[in-house]
């Protein structure tokens, strides 16, 4: 064993272990990636030899890398990784060497905007921004839809508070694709009212790319793709556990949240992570009234297993998710006048005090998923992954009032009910650099069925979706990457459903083609460039064909029609970023999205009768309509201890055909804040505070009379945040405090489908503890 | 002990695994017969008896047969009422979709501290007064016995609202739900 000298510019550590052979050019460098601030491997790292530009390599899953045939010298790496600073590193080769390199962790106080490169992610051409470390800690507690809110581009669409769902670029629902821990979510997501059932807790990472990104994922995801990734499970034997307690003044609301995980000292390969969440939140206050049974309740469990053999990796994964939630009374009608009534009253009819009672109407939501992986590293070049999932949905909506008959009242059946089962698997074949080229290829099939009971709305149905896709990726220098990608998917659909006392079975096959291509510019160390375009679309969903029925919240009918077409769409998007380290961070994204046949509901002429009243309806049509729009997000550090962080996004949203505006599209916002980081002080570190406001203005460009009420104005917001971090003798104690609306305003989103009936949450500060703790031998 | 974690690990995983998920109820050919837990109301009849003559005049229906659902109402007739002449109005609500029809009216009067019907006459010369009071405290009109008086000839319309005032009964239309609102075109000659 000799030791040998390793030099790091910016990094630490090296080790190194080698029995000296002789002096010819078939030395092997081997070398393992981790970030100095979790000893987290980092996979998918790009290493650019600069002496022998062919050697480029990148890492594998594990952060391991290899070089072979090298002659003696010294060399220069390169090595970068979207989550730590760049790093060079010179290495001294006089025999075969195995290194250890560790990279600065960048700091998350802003959201950077972030280049990926790994297959179970989109093309890395695409733009990314991402949620994770201390910024995931300051969202801790909220639901999905708001925690992602706080990126550029992207917003909320609301039923009360504790329904939200994401939207980016103006669009959601059906648009968007949530990839919970690599398997496409299947819930009841064609409702605006129907949020996404996941628990943020699971994640250490949430990541949204923008633009679309079928060529990897299949349909539907037009809009972009929201990852929620939890961390790899700890590859160093020992224990870490985390536990998170999170308050809210607001609406008594209570969070406990904890992670366990363990990998063995004797059986190092394999290890496991269990995971629970608690939550209780009562009744809502606005700044003049609170809000009757807004309250919710929610538990949520996971357990996950690996195995890390030296060939393959093996993880199964289970999931369960289990929540209440109260709906505003107030915001379930009987019919028109009393919708006009409501938007014309100051304070709705039905304000309460505050209670954690959850009473009609109210939603109860349940989904769980189980996912068994298996990678298998064929050679170094080569490695397959094989993916099965099954997720199980069910959703059962209560009215607000119950039956009137007391035996029926009794049985306390929902009105409302689906349940949802949806089969998936994939399988993958991905290389490493081979040729400069690195890329991946693959076929993913799903088997889905969907039946209901209760009340109408849309029909049982049988989905199969088969596709098959390819992406490539030239890694030419340090300069330009380019890629392409294609894919084919076919989908059938057969429904099953009572017409006229009769079953009908109606088919429905849709296939198309998907593509994209893209390219990364480094246009010099400071200035980079994503490109991407590209060709998507999308099926018509069970609801735009068949929906038939009421919506109490918004007193309106939706019907749908069973002769709508393919969605598809051109889109483009390109983001300039310029990084200079601890001075300045710029993104600037512009998107365009071109659709044939968008898919909207449009008012009908001819509102329908019922005994209740006239009803305006709505039914699903298609029109070519174009999206585009901006986002921008600036980062200053006036000093090392001052930062000024902005953000602001514009989107305009047309219907071609009409000449004028879609409706339900965010308003133009912007936001501003500054932060002061002290200097660590003994066992403290992360001590910060900051301020920040929010912008959004009056959305002006809705289509012409057809809502119910004009859109609100606009609204101005401020907020103060706060963290401190101590360490303790076996981990680290963390504090973080924010509070929302802390002046107290009264002001409605036009995004939040409450805001015919009830103004927007007042002040809230949310207090939030986290111990996290970790054993291990060395 | 870190065998036994392992080993409580592994079975708990697969235990979740097992008895977590739930079965897929595979009944997807066969579409449930849609079910309203709420029994909606499909029809509305407005019984008009002479109080001069205590004879029965005329019976004004409107009839939706799908409740909720899309589809137009099958029967909304027009009121035709004498001049200057007093009636007593019995209202009656069923549900048709059963057979045989639920009368919801009952269900109404059981729940007589909860409902409260509303008679708005617009362009033509009607008087309403109720004829019946719940147990409220002070009492509070139902509305399913009325008396109508008819004045002079014209045509307008008479509409009834139903609401549903859970807890919040106070004898004002604007509160509650609407569980009826129609609108009867009205000849008087």
């Amino acid at each position: 064993m000799i030791n040998k000298l390793v030099t790091l510019l910016i990094g630490l550590v090296c080790f190194l272990v080698v029995p000296a052979q002789n002096d010819s050019c078939n030395y092997t460098l081997t070398a393992t990636l981790s970030d100095n601030e979790h000893g987290e491997q980092l996979g998918y790292a790009t290493i650019y030899v600069v002496e022998l530009p062919k050697k480029s390599t990148q890492t594998n899953d594990r952060g391991q890398f290899i070089i072979k045939g090298l002659c003696s010298g010294t060399y220069t790496l390169v090595c970068s990784h979207l989550n730590c600073e760049r790093t060079t590193v010179k290495v001294v080769v006089t025999g075969s060497t195995s290194i250890q390199i560790v990279m600065p962790h960048h700091e998350h106080t802003g959201s950077t905007v972030v280049v990926s490169d790994r297959s179970d992610r989109p093309p890395v051409s695409q733009t990314r921004s991402e949620i994770s470390g201390r910024q995931l800690d300051f969202v801790r507690g909220q639901n999905l839809g708001q925690a992602v809110a706080s990126l550029p581009g992207v917003t909320v669409v609301q039923t009360g508070g504790n329904i939200a769902k994401p939207v980016i670029h103006g669009m959601h629902s059906n648009r968007l694709l949530i990839l919970n821990n690599g398997v496409r979510q299947e819930g009841q997501q064609w409702g605006i009212e129907h949020a996404p059932e996941i628990d943020p807790f699971i994640a250490s990472r949430i990541s949204v790319i923008k633009g679309a990104s079928a060529v990897r994922y299949g349909s539907d995801a037009i809009a972009g793709v929201i990852l929620i990734e939890p961390g790899d499970i700890r590859m160093k034997p020992g224990i870490q556990g985390e536990f998170n307690a999170v308050g809210f003044s607001n609406n008594g609301e209570g969070n406990v949240a904890a992670i366990w995980e363990h990998r063995p000292e004797k059986y190092r390969a394999f290890a496991y992570r269990v995971q629970g969440t608690y939550r209780r939140g009562g009744n809502y206050a606005t700044p003049n009234y609170r809000l009757n049974n807004t309250g919710v309740e929610e538990y949520n469990f996971s357990a996950n297993a690996v195995y890390n053999h030296r060939r393959f990796d093996a993880d199964i994964f289970f999931s369960q998710f289990n929540t209440t939630i109260g709906i505003f009374s107030g915001a379930h009608l009987g019919n028109i006048t009393d919708l006009y009534e409501a938007i014309n009253s100051s304070v709705p009819e039905e304000t309460g005090s505050f209670s954690y009672r959850l009473g009609r109407p109210y939603q109860q939501v349940y989904h769980e998923l189980l996912k068994a992986r298996l990678v298998y590293y064929l050679n170094e070049d080569w490695k397959i992954r094989i993916q099965y999932a099954r997720q199980y949905n069910r959703r059962f909506e209560y009215d607000k009032h119950g039956p009137r008959n007391d035996s029926l009242a009794a049985l306390n059946r929902p009105d409302l009910s689906y349940e949802l089962t949806t089969h998936s698997a994939e399988l993958i074949a991905e290389h490493n650099m081979i040729r400069r080229m690195t890329g991946s290829f693959g076929v993913s099939g799903s088997y889905q069925f969907n039946t209901y009971a209760g009340r109408f709305f849309i029909p049982n149905y049988r989905a199969e979706n088969v596709g098959a896709w390819w992406i490539e990726r030239w890694n030419g220098d340090s300069i330009l990457t380019l890629e392409a990608g294609i894919r084919y998917d076919i989908r059938h659909m057969q429904v099953f459903m009572w017409e006229n006392n009769l079953i009908i079975r109606p088919q429905h096959q849709f296939r198309n083609f998907s593509a994209t291509l893209g390219a990364i510019v480094r246009y010099s160390d400071r200035l980079q460039f994503n490109i991407n375009g590209g060709r998507a679309w999308r099926a018509p969903a069970p609801n735009e064909l068949y929906s038939n029925g009421l919506h109490h919240g918004a007193a309106a009918f939706e019907l749908g029609d069973r002769n709508l077409e393919t969605e598809a769409a051109w889109n483009a998007i390109a983001t300039a970023t310029w990084h200079e380290h601890d001075k300045l961070d710029v993104s600037i994204t512009g998107y365009w999205h071109y659709f044939d046949n968008f898919i909207y509901a449009t008012p009908q002429d001819q509102p329908i009768v019922s005994i209740r009243g006239a009803f305006p309806a709505f039914r699903f049509t298609q029109n070519n309509a174009t999206l585009y729009g901006t986002d921008v997000q600036v980062g200053y550090h006036l000093n090392p201890h001052v930062q000024i962080i902005s953000k602001a996004a514009l989107l305009r949203a047309k219907n071609r055909d009409t000449k004028d505006w879609l409706i339900m599209m965010p308003a133009d916002r912007g936001s501003a804040g500054v932060n002061y980081h002290f200097s660590d002080k003994g066992n403290w570190s992360d001590l910060m505070i900051g301020c920040n406001a929010q912008y959004v203005n009056k959305q002006f460009r809705v289509p012409y009379g057809v809502d119910f009420a004009p859109p609100p104005n606009a609204y101005f917001l401020v907020g103060f945040e706060a963290s401190a971090n101590k360490k303790l003798k076996t981990g680290s104690l963390l504090t973080t405090i924010t509070i929302t609306n802390a002046l107290n305003q009264s002001y409605r989103d036009y995004l939040n489908r409450f805001r015919y009936y009830a103004d927007e949450i007042g002040f809230n500060v949310r207090l939030h503890v986290k111990y996290s703790f970790e054993i291990s031998k060395n | 002990m870190k065998n036994t974690i392992i080993a409580l690990s592994l079975i708990a995983t697969i235990g979740f695994t097992i008895t977590g998920c739930k079965k897929d109820d595979d009944l997807v050919d066969v579409p449930q017969p849609v079910v309203n837990e709420q029994e909606i109301i499909t029809s509305m009849f407005l019984m008009l008896t002479d109080s001069a003559t205590n004879t029965p005049f005329d019976t004004i229906a409107f009839r939706d047969l799908d409740g909720d659902g899309s589809n137009a109402p099958v029967q909304w007739d027009t009121i035709r009422l004498n001049a200057n002449t007093t009636y007593l109005m019995n209202v009656l609500l069923l549900n048709e979709i059963p057979n045989p029809a639920d009368t919801i009216s009952n269900e109404v009067a059981e729940e007589a501290n909860d409902h409260q019907f509303f008679y708005n006459i617009a362009g033509i010369s009607l008087t309403h007064t109720y004829l019946d009071q719940d147990t409220n405290n002070p009492p509070l009109p139902i509305g399913l016995v009325n008396k109508i008086r008819t004045g002079a000839a014209g045509t307008g319309t008479f509409q009834v609202v139903l609401k549903h005032q859970p807890g919040t009964k106070d004898g004002q239309q604007t509160t509650g739900d609407s569980d009826v609102d129609v609108t009867f075109q009205t000849i008087i000659q």
